[in-house]
């Protein structure tokens, strides 16, 4: 084969890969983001209206959601960000258990914020870029 | 530490690929992107070898971001003059007709400390023997010396040579290479004749064998 036609397969196909993963880890980050994000509206309506159960209830669920969430996660974002999520879970588990609205609210809300920031890290956006 | 293990051997390989992917040049005889790009790729390779915070895609990603640069690059410098010149410069003429170009000097920001030094290291140390050196873009400088002052070759003399072309390896540690053997018009059963000259009955004891276009065949055996 041509030395100019391998150069030229070899620089469409690695571009396509990374194209192409860049765009599954886009798409990937935004849905599972999205999906804590709706969850943990839910748990702040359920705390709002003192449902101590149903928060519970579905704090459980995002554990168990968040538990394959961080694996897909490690191999993408820094794992710093992942001890951050981490650590803000275990604090809104403690005050939830204690029925602390106020620290709940709080903690949830600055989980919020960390999930939201994953995606919007990675977006190619002119403030990323610079 | 197993993690650190596995992920300096997954980049090692990535880096190894990639290195050789850009193409076969000794490190004085990049230019200067080529350069660049190789101390780039050491440096990404690095951080997540040792942070394993960091995912790996973070290293492998701008590794191969810089090998699709770097073949792009190549690949427009080789196909256009234009692109060339302005990728990789153009070499300059230093010294030219014996004269120093002092224009040509200064605009390469090239002291004549650098290029008598550069001269000694050519085993020319008087600068008068120059008749024309050229400052090549990978940095090189080229030296042409005066015709009075370069080295004897047999047509200075008149004496006719024989074709003296590249010597075969036969044997590399014990392993015959039969295809330099066909190459030679040769077979196992001449070069074990051979061998045996040499008090060696098995090739497998042979660290280095090679013959040269003159049929001089050079072996060595490998320490017990």
């Amino acid at each position: 084969m041509n030395t100019t036609i391998k150069a030229i397969l070899i620089i469409v196909l690695l571009l396509a890969i990374i194209a192409g993963l860049a765009g599954y880890t886009l798409n990937l980050l935004y849905t599972s983001a999205g999906k804590l994000e709706n969850q943990i509206n839910l748990i702040e309506e359920h705390i709002k209206e003192e449902q101590w159960a149903k928060a519970k209830q579905n704090l459980s669920l995002i554990l168990t959601e968040w538990e394959n969430i961080s694996r897909q996660w490690a191999i993408l974002i820094d794992h710093t960000e992942i001890d951050n999520i981490e650590e803000a879970l275990l604090k809104v588990q403690g005050y939830i258990e204690t029925n602390n609205a106020s620290l709940s609210l709080t903690e949830l809300n600055v989980l919020k914020g960390y999930i939201k920031h994953i995606p919007e890290k990675e977006s190619l956006t002119f403030k990323n870029l610079f | 530490m197993f993690v650190i293990f596995a992920r300096t051997l997954i980049l090692y390989a990535l880096v190894v690929i990639v290195m050789r992917l850009m193409g076969k040049r000794q490190i004085g005889q990049l230019q200067p992107f080529e350069l660049v790009v190789a101390i780039m790729i050491s440096e990404l390779a690095a951080v997540p070898m040792q942070d394993t915070g960091i995912p790996l895609l973070s290293g492998i990603i701008p590794i191969l971001t810089l090998l699709i640069a770097q073949i792009t690059l190549s690949l427009i410098s080789l196909k256009s003059i234009k692109a060339r010149a302005i990728i990789c410069g153009k070499p300059k003429i230093l010294i030219e007709n014996g004269k120093i170009l002092q224009m040509n000097l200064a605009s390469e920001m090239y002291t004549i400390n650098d290029l008598l030094e550069q001269l000694r290291i050519k085993n020319i140390p008087n600068i008068a023997d120059v008749e024309f050196a050229v400052l090549e873009t990978n940095g090189q400088l080229s030296v042409i010396p005066k015709s009075q002052k370069r080295q004897l070759t047999p047509e200075d003399l008149k004496i006719d040579t024989k074709y003296e072309g590249l010597s075969y390896d036969l044997i590399i540690d014990g392993r015959l290479h039969l295809d330099n053997l066909k190459k030679i018009n040769m077979d196992e059963k001449w070069l074990k004749e051979q061998l045996s000259k040499f008090g060696i009955k098995d090739y497998k004891s042979v660290f280095f064998a090679s013959i040269d276009t003159k049929g001089n065949l050079f072996v060595q055996e490998k320490i017990r």
